[in-house]
């Protein structure tokens, strides 16, 4: 064995037998990115500072102008629906254990009814970039559905001047007419998103999970999320990687989040009434 | 080192989410670590070093070149600060405390805190006898796995100074272990 085999191997050796100072590793995590993070806000506190004496230099120098609103615009009472199907109010879906009343809203319905405004809220804050989407397809379900009960409103945000059958940017979102409770919410091509579900270590998984979920403002204190065992192999040749999240409390499997290339989304099993 | 989608996390750390921050810092912790144990001879200094190699971490990441590969990028960094931990502490050595830190630094790194082996303690020693040149070209070539142009632009020198150095680094090794498998090897130098 040459020389410099010999000491790589060495040296690498002697490295793996150093043990990690879980102590040190976490004091240094905490004061290291707390100094950074006060830079940061420093920096953009001074930065605040200066805006404020823009904008109050600029209120000192206008002369006072009074200005009217536009006029408020006709309201263009629109379905919305799915692109290419037929312009129905509503439609009734009936097999042996469901019986339930699908009804296409119109544009104006949704700026009235609380449970879409509170939904489309979350998903502005939480992505941004939807503001510009139009809502492709908004839709109440109410009635029988797998024998349950169900009033749901399903929304579509699409892309500005896309078409469901080119690639687009979309999000679509479930939630509970009555309680707000969020069933299901899917993105697809918004960043960020995972770039290769398969290759991802539990760790990484983890950490996309909690981000998206932050991101849509959803708690996930007293969750303990786990990247899904049985399933993983199968979810992974799937180029799919699932984080489940159980209640501390009692282990319950509440929800989970799918990570795929391109799309993430979140699911909960169980609704919970209030 | 497992590798990870580094460009991604890095991305989104740059957006401002803090579980990117906590991938990247479990990723790279160890082998920073282990890189500051070889380094430096003050293991009590370790960690302030460390807190400086993060810090400066977290704030050159927004300049950080994609198109470059991170580690290298990551060692450039963290030799650096232990370079200016080297540069302070030379300085208090000359004014204040030359005879107290020759006395200690023999044994600094004799505890079984850092390394679990025997065997290794003593490869480690042997590292740490060797002048702080020559130890960093040994573990950037042979741990890190660079090569002489690699080592030459981190360390910002000429490549022949590193093959100088590197030269000279093994035929101190050799020295330092004579009855170890280093010294069997018939081939002198390797370039």
């Amino acid at each position: 064995m040459s020389i410099e085999q010999q000491l790589r191997d060495k040296l690498k050796d002697c490295a793996e037998a150093m043990e990690n100072p879980s102590d040190m590793q976490k004091r240094i995590q905490k004061s290291s990115y707390e100094r950074y993070r006060n830079e940061k806000l420093k920096t953009k506190s001074n930065l605040k500072m200066r805006m404020v004496a823009c904008a109050l230099a600029v209120i000192l120098l206008t002369p006072v102008a009074i200005y009217t609103g536009p006029a408020v615009a006709a309201q263009i009472r629109a379905l919305l629906n799915f692109s290419g199907t037929e312009d129905v109010r509503s439609f009734v879906t009936k097999d042996e254990d469901s019986d339930y009343v699908t009804t296409n809203l119109y544009a104006d319905e949704i700026s009235g009814n609380v449970a879409a405004q509170a939904l489309l809220t979350r998903l502005y804050r939480g992505f941004p970039v939807t503001k510009d989407f139009d809502i492709s397809s908004a839709q109440i379900a109410k009635g029988i559905n797998g024998g349950k009960s169900i009033h749901q409103l399903n929304v579509i945000l699409m892309e500005k001047g896309k078409t469901f059958e080119e690639p687009h940017q979309e999000v679509t979102a479930n939630v509970d007419v009555e309680t707000g409770q969020l069933y299901f919410v899917q993105v697809v091509g918004i960043k960020p998103f995972v770039p290769q579900p398969s290759t991802l270590q539990e760790s990484e998984a983890i950490a996309m999970a909690n981000g998206f979920l932050m991101q849509l403002g959803l708690p996930i204190d007293g969750y303990e999320p786990e990247v899904a065992g049985a399933a993983t192999e199968g979810a992974q040749s799937q180029g799919q990687s699932i984080v489940v999240y159980k209640r501390t409390a009692d282990g319950k499997a509440t929800f989970q989040v799918n990570l795929q290339e391109g799309s993430t989304s979140v699911a909960f099993y169980e609704p919970e009434k209030s | 080192m497992k590798d990870i989608n580094i460009e991604h996390w890095i991305e989104r750390m740059k957006e401002g989410d803090p579980s990117a921050f906590q991938v990247i810092y479990d990723w790279s912790f160890p082998e920073i670590y282990r890189s500051a144990v070889f380094l430096m001879t003050e293991k009590h200094e370790i960690e302030d070093v460390m807190n400086e190699i993060y810090f400066q971490l977290w704030r050159s990441i927004d300049k950080y070149d994609a198109k470059r590969p991170f580690r290298f990028w990551m060692h450039g960094i963290a030799l650096k600060q232990i370079q200016k931990w080297r540069t302070k502490s030379w300085r208090r050595f000359r004014i204040f405390e030359k005879k107290r830190l020759l006395e200690v630094e023999e044994h600094l790194f004799s505890d079984r805190e850092v390394l679990k082996a025997e065997s290794h303690q003593e490869m480690l020693a042997i590292v740490h006898q060797l002048s702080y040149k020559l130890r960093t070209v040994i573990i950037l070539r042979y741990y890190h796995d660079y090569t002489f142009d690699e080592v030459a632009e981190l360390l910002g020198i000429p490549v022949g100074t590193v093959k100088s150095r590197h030269h000279a680094a093994l035929a101190k090794l050799r020295e330092l272990s004579p009855n170890s498998e280093l010294e069997k090897e018939q081939e002198l130098y390797v370039h």
